[in-house]
């Protein structure tokens, strides 16, 4: 018996065999969406990235050199040409991955657990409990998110953990409206009742019971807010209050390029065409991972 | 088959109300008592509050008046409750969870009330249940409707519990799946010793299962009948009889 057939065996013998064909099918279904693919090459590739920046980047990315400075892309040792410290603008992007997928990774474990928390919590108990809890999440949508991580981010001070910080703070909202009002769908079900007669505690029926219905919709919520969330990071760069330099953070990097945006166009286009490419890579993956997190679409 | 008094059931309820919030009265002054190991029905057309009686039992439905006992005891519903008391609900379309495969079902039980030796005995509820012990890694929606409420008896015997309540157990299904089921029912119910409060429409499903029947009107009590006086048609009141009538044919 092969691995593949161990794999696809419709009478599982064991529960990790059983867990592993699963993930199996849900790798094939997720084969079978050539764009979700694409999204998935595109994370795959910011991973490589990330890990071997120091072997890819032809340059330092720190290391000045006033007479390269601004010279256009193509020219030999720069391809991507140079900024107005004369750094190599493709060893900056290579670099600057690293902190754009050190920002999404905090970003996608706190805010999304804080906003599934919050949500089921808030659906699951209703009365009081759903009232404060809302009306908290109402106050945090009310503002505007990059004003309201702005100024967590000037209380904090300026760096890249505080932003990471202000972002998760300002993200959850989102996922705990959409994690209540699955939970208001799912809490009236029979299974939700049968589990309740057999003398489950609160905390278990919420985060065995209740939450794996709800974590399709926040999951897909959170590969479409990845893009969102890259723009904010870059935002605050941009605005001074996240990476500071000389570290090569792409929205700070688009920062930097404005000055020159009409005569040496290169210098912000480059890093901007970075978080085009990785955002468009997020949401191609968030819509195939749909199809993928529900049982339901499988054995077909 | 003891025939208990109001006064000595494993069940016992006394002029039980339930008002739902917004003053719809589902249930008004039932009083009903059954026995240990009897198989006690109650019947009515929709809305004639029968389902309410068990979802009070549970503590799905408000109870406004009135006591419930269960072995002598007031009710509370913790543990030891779950432990005594179990429910099979109308749709098993509904009553499992979509995400969950039989084998989290079945344990999840088990891992709330601390009892190992999962695997052994959630292979063995499949048996008990007549349903193939390859079915333990699957999920709902890959089974019929008959093997679902299967699935679902075999739940709510995961914690050995003297008394099961049965919500229309076999409304949701074929004709020929219901004959299956209930006679899996009764099979358990004779092994296990097991006290079933039964709700259905159908006088005959209720026949075929029950030793006394409770037939029930706009909320209230209308009629009990012992097993005998049903097959004989010797019902007092003028509605039972009509019930009667309207599935006699199916009797026979």
């Amino acid at each position: 018996m092969t691995v593949i057939e161990w794999l696809r065996d419709p009478n599982p013998a064991s529960r990790r065999q059983a867990r592993l064909g699963q993930a199996y099918l849900g790798w094939l279904r997720l084969r079978r969406n050539p764009l979700a693919m694409a999204g998935l090459v595109i994370i795959g590739l910011l991973l490589v990235v990330a890990a071997f920046a120091p072997w890819l980047a032809p340059h330092d990315p720190i290391a000045q050199n006033l007479q390269n400075r601004l010279m256009p892309p193509g020219t030999a040792g720069h391809w991507l040409g140079t900024d107005d410290f004369g750094r190599d603008i493709l060893s900056r992007i290579l670099y600057g991955a690293r902190i754009t997928l050190a920002v999404i990774a905090l970003v996608a474990v706190t805010a999304p657990v804080l906003g599934l928390i919050i949500g089921t919590v808030a659906g699951y108990f209703g009365g009081w409990v759903d009232a404060v809890l809302m009306r908290l999440t109402d106050i945090f949508l009310a503002f505007p998110r990059l004003i309201l991580a702005l100024a967590l981010v000037a209380v904090l001070g300026p760096g890249i953990e505080n932003a990471v910080l202000a972002i998760a703070l300002t993200a959850w909202p989102p996922y705990a409206r959409v994690a209540r009002a699955e939970t208001l769908t799912v809490r009236n079900a029979d299974y939700i009742a049968a589990i309740r007669l057999q003398g489950a505690s609160a905390p278990r029926i919420i985060w065995g019971h209740v939450v794996p219905m709800c974590l399709p919709s926040v999951i897909i919520r959170v590969t479409l807010d990845m893009a969102g969330v890259i723009l904010i990071a870059a935002g605050l760069g941009f605005l001074g209050l996240g990476a500071q330099p000389p570290l090569s953070e792409w929205g700070l990097m688009i920062s930097a390029g404005r000055k020159y945006l009409f005569e040496q166009w290169w210098v912000a286009t480059m890093p901007g065409l970075a978080i085009f490419i990785v955002s468009l890579g997020f949401n191609l993956l968030g819509d195939g991972l749909r199809d993928v997190l529900d049982p339901r679409s499988s054995g077909k | 088959m003891q025939n208990g008094r109001a006064d000595m059931g494993l069940i016992d309820i006394e002029n039980l109300s339930v008002v739902f919030p917004g003053g719809v009265r589902a249930v008004e002054g039932v009083s009903l008592s059954v026995g240990a190991r009897e198989s006690y029905g109650l019947v009515g057309e929709s809305g004639s509050g029968k389902s309410t009686i068990l979802r009070a039992i549970c503590g799905l439905a408000p109870v406004s008046s009135g006591s419930i006992r269960i072995g002598g005891e007031v009710l509370r519903r913790d543990r030891r409750f779950a432990a005594r008391v179990q429910m099979v609900f109308q749709d098993p379309y509904a009553s499992l969870h979509p995400r969950h495969t039989l084998d989290r079902t079945l344990s999840e039980p088990l891992a709330i009330h601390g009892i190992g030796d999962a695997d052994r005995r959630v292979v063995q509820a499949l048996e008990q249940v007549g349903l193939p012990t390859s079915f333990r890694f699957r999920y709902p929606h890959q089974l019929s409707g008959g093997q679902r409420q299967r699935v679902a008896i075999a739940r709510a015997l995961m914690l050995e519990p003297e008394i099961l309540l049965l919500d229309e157990p076999t409304s949701a299904l074929d004709a020929s799946v219901q004959a299956e089921v209930l006679n899996l029912l009764a099979r358990l119910r004779a092994e296990r010793g097991l006290t079933f409060l039964m709700v259905s429409h159908d006088l005959a499903v209720v026949d075929h299962m029950c030793d006394r029947v409770l037939v029930m009107q706009q909320g209230r009590a209308v009629e009990e009948l012992p097993r005998a006086a049903l097959a004989a048609a010797q019902m007092q009141t003028a509605y039972a009889r009509s019930l009667f009538e309207a599935s006699a044919d199916r009797m026979l």
